[in-house]
């Protein structure tokens, strides 16, 4: 029976969501098989299913995870095909990492699963993951001293994990007895590829109940579909150029303020980003590689229209380019350890700036400016080595956005990480937590405020030492639309006693004695739209949250309150917006 | 004139072997090649310096544990593991097996050289800052270079991105390649003209040693002595305590027990045969005038090492200076044990020709890192093989 062109468009359909399934059933494999909170907990993993044929690659469908991982890991696969050409075969599965070969930091391992059609490998199930442990010259993977890449870790270009169906053992040795934490990281490469095999089993019973030429017939409706809905989109925004800029605070190499700009131009339904004039390659372990960049700049796009499917459809109207030797498109052996965050963040941050003009409805924070702690010693509990990182320590605070208050989680670009349980991390490193919650007048005021700012204190259980690295002291994330900035992170370490020090920047290798206290500010996404538009009634809630302070209320948002009741007074509030108003300068041309 | 007896004749291939290569200049700069052959057993039948005949033998005993009985024609496994007999992360050592009859190797070949650069956090390998031996460079446990005679591009391009010598660091981890292969042709040629009868060659060669070393050893008198010997380090620290060197000789064997403090978290422990190897340099220096080339040493000396230790000290302990710093104090300690037993031995110069021939006279010590000159030599080499 010949299929109509409906059908098979219903076919394509329920075979684009099939994708998304396989990759979301990929996902739970990793997640109930892993061992490393960073997978079990954190979900810093990523999962794709990608296609190729003569046009190239292209990502199909991803689970809900890292949005700056799975695009990158398109770049893996390329090159996967780019190195091996015909000797794929099946039963091979495929490892990289190396950011100059089409990774992104050296942490993030990324495998890939090929399965074939017609004796060619069409179609393929990647995990991405970061691992918690790389080799390298620092503890963790975040080398804040690192000034090239040899001090970052293991490098591993593409190579076979499986040839023909045979381990190849000697190289899936030679990459886990590169990391610290052996036996915690074996298991979750194993769960990486145990869930590559989970896509491939899936993708089989696909091709075989719906036979091998519609399921790829179906590829191209499915990436067209994308491509012509985003497209749609953008035939509907003004035509122009658009310019956002963001900076990170330093390059953590004695370098300050290292600005992204980012040049949007809308014509018709196309678009082009430009970073050109953005900062030249620096010292430190901020520099990204241009996949990397891609993929940030891919996550802020897709943050923009949500209800269009992401693959590489939805890619197509979009042109990029890169200045040569910068920030944002180095050269090896530049370090770019810390890239996928910062700068990446900022990649995001600066498009979305971009876009504030385009599509400023559309518009939020995009940007975790990361503070982030790396802890290693023995545990005295099990006498083991251990290396942690702790992602509740990292930005939880996103921004506001058109329609709500920024969220205790991650910004959108990031908000399939999940904030780990923190007795779960009690249970496996020797940490007491003593508080996590949220700081009062932190939040960034807005029309759709941005979350609070998190305090964190943590009491080391047995003496370790730490590796602290920060951003968004100086340059917190922005706000939209009127919207202000959050606030900013910090650490202090040794709090309370004569070793106490206070990082706004970074520190390595630091002792911190049995009992002692690590202080966190992770500061807070900005927020959305004027703050003298907020309705009065919510930041009274605001206020009884604990999240305002009533002088805060007046100062930041325009609303007087009753001290004693909290209740908005609505006739001094309505007087002192007026007057704020009045004393606003005029919005530039 | 032709050496009269297979062993010579392995030894000579062997030192022909590393000697013809284009890059031997390149190798001399650097570190000299070391390598060996083995029995099927794993056992040392020749080596070209008995100086690392206990750290050769541990990587070839890890090498074929990992692959078991995996292996065949054209095959080169590469380590760098200290815990397997690397003295650090810069030590590649090369492993092969030779084939006769029969699916088990007949023997094996073995060849070792330091490369200039293999990661960490500074060019030459030594790493004073680093917190754990991760952090002194990249770690191969045993892999295969070479399958069934086809290199691996994999492995090599590991190799390479690892390195910030790429050129030099594969180039030297091909010379090694070919080095094994040469001592396996050479093994075979002397099995092809002398069938039957290089063992029995080489137990007469090994016979021929032991005799020197009986020689040697009947100057010295049976007391017994200890030895203090400071460990000097080229890194601010705490006071590091002393290692000591118990040394008695009972008329046939000379025993060795060494002790030293616990593994120290600066990077200047041993690996783990690496006090073994300095103690038989240290009697070689003593007494003999040309390297010794057979495992006769390793019956008349019996060395104890406590493990873990300073002078041993196993993952995730740093080793980039271990030689140079607890290794220098063996030395120097053996020999002074040797003097005070009447066999007397100008330890500095002893210790100047050690650096030079195993140790290649890198590490400038006033900063514990690659000396500046060397520094400079070896990017420029490098520069100029990769232009090349």
């Amino acid at each position: 029976m010949t299929m109509t062109a409906k059908s098979d468009l219903i076919t394509a359909e329920i075979i684009r969501n099939y994708f998304e399934t396989v990759c979301g059933e990929i996902s739970k494999v990793v997640e109930n098989t892993s061992i490393s909170p960073i997978f079990s907990e954190t979900h810093d993993y990523s999962v794709g299913i990608f296609f190729a044929d003569e046009r190239g690659v292209s990502l199909l469908a991803r689970a809900q995870s890292v949005p700056v991982h799975i695009f990158a890991a398109l770049t893996s696969v390329e090159t996967v095909l780019d190195i091996y050409k015909d000797d794929v075969h099946e039963g091979d599965l495929f490892f990289a990492s190396d950011p100059y070969y089409g990774g992104s930091h050296i942490p993030d391992w990324t495998v890939v699963n090929p399965i074939f059609v017609d004796g060619k490998p069409r179609f393929f199930a990647s995990v991405r993951g970061h691992v918690n442990d790389v080799g390298g010259c620092a503890p963790g993977g975040y080398n804040t001293l690192a000034r090239e890449i040899w001090q970052e870790g293991f490098r591993v270009p593409p190579v076979k994990l499986r040839d023909r169906g045979e381990l190849v053992s000697d190289v899936w040795n030679l990459i886990l007895c590169n990391t610290r934490t052996k036996d915690d990281i074996t298991g979750d490469l194993n769960a990486m590829v145990g869930g590559s095999v989970v896509g491939e089993q899936r993708l089989r019973e696909l091709l075989t109940k719906y036979g091998e030429a519609a399921v790829v017939r179906s590829v191209d409706y499915i990436l067209d579909y994308s491509e012509n809905r985003l497209r749609g989109e953008i035939s509907k925004w003004p035509d122009g150029i658009y310019r956002g800029r963001s900076v990170l605070d330093h390059d953590f190499a004695g370098g300050g303020d290292v600005p992204v700009e980012a040049t949007v131009t809308v014509t018709g339904s196309s678009l082009k980003i430009d970073l050109t004039g953005s900062h030249p390659q620096v010292a430190g372990f901020v520099n990204s590689v241009a996949t990397n960049t891609i993929s940030n700049i891919y996550s802020s796009l897709v943050a923009l229209c949500p209800d269009i499917p992401v693959n590489s459809g939805y890619f197509r109207p979009v042109t990029i380019e890169l200045p040569e030797n910068s920030v944002v498109n180095c050269r090896p052996p530049a370090p770019v350890g810390h890239s996928t965050v910062c700068i990446g963040s900022d990649i995001m941050e600066a498009v979305m700036k971009a876009f504030e003009m385009v599509v400023p409805a559309l518009v939020g924070s995009a940007n975790i400016d990361l503070v982030n702690v790396r802890v290693f010693g023995t545990n005295s509990r099990t006498g083991r080595f251990f290396v942690a990182s702790d992602m509740t320590a990292t930005a939880m605070s996103a921004g506001g956005a058109n329609g709500t208050d920024g969220w205790g989680g991650y910004a959108a670009p990031f908000c399939a990480l999940k904030l780990p349980s923190l007795e779960m991390y009690e249970q496996q490193y020797p940490y007491l937590y003593i508080q996590v919650e949220y700081a009062i007048d932190t939040a960034a005021p807005g029309k759709f405020r941005g979350a609070p700012a998190l305090h964190y204190r943590r009491r080391m259980l047995d003496p370790v030492r730490a590796i602290v690295y920060n951003q968004g002291w100086r340059h917190p994330m922005q706000g939209y639309n009127g919207g202000r900035a959050g606030a900013g992170n910090y650490f202090i370490l040794n709090e309370g006693s004569p070793e106490q020090v206070t990082v706004t920047e970074a520190c390595y290798d630091v002792k911190i004695g049995k009992g002692n206290v690590i202080f966190v500010q992770s500061g807070a996404g900005g927020g959305w739209g004027d703050p003298l538009e907020r309705v009065p009634a919510l930041v009274a809630e605001d206020v009884r949250n604990g999240y305002v302070s009533v002088d805060g209320a007046r100062r930041d948002y325009g609303v007087a309150l009753d001290p004693q009741t909290l209740g908005v007074d609505q006739a001094a509030t309505q007087a002192l917006r007026a007057s704020r108003l009045v004393a606003k300068p005029a919005p530039a041309a | 004139m032709p050496e009269s007896n297979p062993a010579a004749r392995l030894v000579a291939a062997i030192q022909g072997a590393i000697e013809q290569h284009p890059l031997g200049t390149t190798m001399k700069l650097a570190e000299p090649i070391n390598a060996g052959l083995f029995d099927g057993a794993g056992k040392p039948m020749v080596v070209t310096d008995a100086s690392f005949l206990a750290s050769s033998a541990g990587a070839l005993a890890a090498v074929r544990q990992f692959f078991g009985n995996r292996w065949r024609t054209g095959d080169v496994a590469i380590t760098n593991d200290a815990d397997a007999g690397a003295a650090n992360a810069c030590e590649m050592i090369v492993v092969a097996p030779i084939f006769a009859a029969g699916t088990a190797p007949a023997a094996w070949a073995l060849a070792r050289a330091r490369v200039p650069d293999f990661g960490g956090w500074e060019l030459g390998g030594y790493s004073p800052q680093a917190v754990d031996r991760w952090a002194e460079g990249a770690r191969i446990e045993p892999a295969k270079l070479v399958v069934g005679g086809a290199w691996r591009r994999e492995v090599g391009d590991m190799l390479r991105l690892n390195s910030r010598t790429p050129t030099l660091t594969l180039r030297i981890a091909m010379i090694l390649t070919e080095t094994a292969r040469s001592i396996a042709a050479s093994w075979h040629a002397a099995q092809g003209i002398e069938r039957g009868t290089i063992e029995a060659e080489i137990a007469a060669a090994v016979a021929s040693e032991s005799e020197k070393i009986d020689r040697a050893f009947k100057t010295l008198s049976r007391s017994k002595q200890r030895i203090e010997q400071p460990v000097r380090v080229p890194i601010p620290s705490e006071p590091i305590a002393p290692i000591t060197v118990a040394m008695r000789y009972d008329g046939v064997r000379l025993h060795v027990a060494l002790s030293g403090p616990a593994a120290s978290p600066l990077p200047i422990n041993l690996g783990r045969y690496g006090a073994q190897d300095i103690v038989i340099g240290a009697v070689s220096a003593g007494f003999a005038p040309r390297r010794l080339t057979t495992a006769a040493i390793l019956d008349r000396v019996v060395i104890e090492v406590p493990e873990p230790s300073l002078l041993a000290a196993p993952l995730p302990a740093t080793v980039g200076l271990g030689r140079e710093t607890t290794g220098q104090a063996v030395f120097r300690g053996v020999l002074a044990a040797l003097s005070a037993n009447g066999l007397y031995v100008d330890a500095d110069a002893a210790w100047q020709a050690y650096c030079r021939t195993a140790l290649g006279g890198r590490l400038d010590f006033s900063t514990g890192r690659l000396s500046a000159e060397m520094a400079a030599a070896i990017r420029n080499l490098e520069a100029a093989e990769a232009c090349g």
